[in-house]
């Protein structure tokens, strides 16, 4: 890694860091404005859509909300510094701590803020204010986004296969995710159960909202029951053989990274079709798979019996296999 | 399984595929069911035309490799491994027994070519 991107890295964890700060510093910073205006008891507590049903000191409070967003900030410079974690790791332990603090920031928000407005903390009313507080879960993304994201692995895991240079490969296999299909026969026999005697009654048309959803759901989960994983001059694609559903496709020029693993579903979100942030997968067994990292350093994993083929191939042609993809060959007789 | 072909070959690029397509249901990395890519998907990964694909198909399908099933798909034959593991053994006991007797490489494929002349 250069010193440029050393120094870039170190600037993003800081900047990370001070954002899981910022919670505890809006808590603070609101004190001290509002300290002169202040009741002595703040509104904290309130058990349905009424008025408050109990009230803290300010300074008991105060105390509280400075814990909730206080070790959220020091936990976020912490591992700022903390030299043996991964960056994806990093990353979302900002995330979460970021909602911690922005929810605590908000709780002293709104309890001063309303208590302010109201006078008396056991006439204050959250009402629809209580989205503000989900909202500010939210601010766990800011520092997610500042953090510098995982790098990529070197490319020394990859293999290439040798073409003379007239040559084109092209790989293909149709995989089965049984799981699917005891899935969608799951949702048939729960769409069976639910709607089915509405449409013998003849009363479909009044159940046509939960009817289209469990169709539809059904038409999603079928098309996975079988795949047709293909990689060549224009990158990987995955077909569903049933609908011809594109779900996936990876241009060549896009991957950064193309390798054979051994896939834990545990680590992408379990089994079936998985999308994370910046990450999705095919996951229908625990074992050989096929993980692309794209040069936007998204990642996408698939279950394959042979993913050393592809991975291989897909390598060699980004590299510049001699048959580049301008050139047509000729059919011959 | 991976397709390679290579236009500058002396051998069509049909006979291309179809060996590879054999070869593959030899040495396992294609079993008795498998689905072979639709004819148009493999001629535009292989940068073919569709025809050159079918013809490669068609030979297979006269060979009782594959099976051709209407708007199912194309299928590598229940029984389509017998009759290649079949040649291949006899090849391996042809060159077995030829080594034997102290026939060279090259003796064996002038063998060969005169098996194939008869």
């Amino acid at each position: 890694m250069s010193e440029k991107n050393v120094s870039a890295e170190m600037i993003r964890r800081v900047l990370a860091g001070a954002a899981s700060c910022v919670p505890v510093l809006v808590v603070i910073i609101s004190w001290w404005v509002w300290k002169d205006r202040l009741p002595a008891e703040l509104a904290s507590h309130w058990s349905g859509s009424g008025p408050a049903d109990d009230a803290m000191a300010v300074g008991a409070l105060l105390a509280l909300n400075l814990g909730l967003t206080g070790v959220p900030a020091v936990a976020g410079v912490a591992i700022s510094v903390w030299p043996g974690m991964s960056a994806r790791a990093r990353r979302g332990a900002y995330f979460f701590l970021g909602v911690f603090g922005g929810m605590g920031a908000a709780t002293w928000l709104l309890s001063a803020a309303l208590t302010m407005q109201v006078g008396d903390p056991y006439e204050v009313v959250l009402g629809a204010w209580v989205i503000v507080l989900f909202a500010a879960a939210g601010y766990g993304i800011i520092p997610f986004l500042i953090a510098p994201k995982p790098r990529l692995k070197a490319t020394d895991v990859e293999r290439r296969i040798e073409f003379a240079p007239s040559a084109i490969g092209a790989w293909s296999q149709t995989i089965a995710g049984n799981m699917f299909l005891w899935v969608a026969i799951g949702l048939i026999i729960l769409g069976s159960v639910l709607y089915g005697p509405a449409i013998i009654a003849g009363q479909a048309l009044d159940q046509i909202v939960g009817i289209a959803a469990i169709a539809v759901a059904v038409v999603l989960v079928a098309s996975f029951v079988r795949l047709r994983v293909t990689a060549d001059w224009r990158g990987l694609r995955v077909v569903s053989t049933i609908f011809r559903i594109p779900f996936k496709r990876i241009r060549l020029d896009a991957i950064a990274v193309v390798e054979a693993a051994d896939l834990q579903p545990m680590e992408w979100g379990g089994w079936g079709y998985r999308i994370m942030p910046g990450r999705s997968a095919i996951i229908l067994r625990k074992g050989p798979g096929l993980v692309v990292t794209t040069r936007n350093d998204k990642q996408f994993a698939i279950s394959l019996d042979d993913p050393e083929t592809p991975a291989a191939l897909l390598a060699t042609l980004r590299d510049g296999n001699a048959a580049a993809p301008e050139r047509q060959i000729e059919s011959k007789p | 399984m991976l397709f390679v072909v290579d236009a500058s070959s002396s051998v069509s690029l049909a006979m291309q595929i179809a060996v590879q397509v054999r070869s593959g249901v030899v040495n396992g990395d294609l079993k008795p069911g498998d689905r072979l890519p639709p004819a148009r998907d493999l001629a535009e990964s292989l940068r073919v035309n569709m025809h050159t694909v079918l013809r490669a198909y068609a030979e297979l399908r006269n060979d009782e490799v594959i099976e051709m099933r209407q708007g199912r798909g194309t299928f590598v034959r229940k029984d389509a491994g017998s009759g290649l593991i079949r040649v291949t053994e006899l090849a391996a006991q042809f060159t077995h027994e030829a080594r034997k007797l102290g026939l060279t490489r090259s003796d064996i494929l002038r063998l060969i070519q005169r098996g194939e002349i008869t």
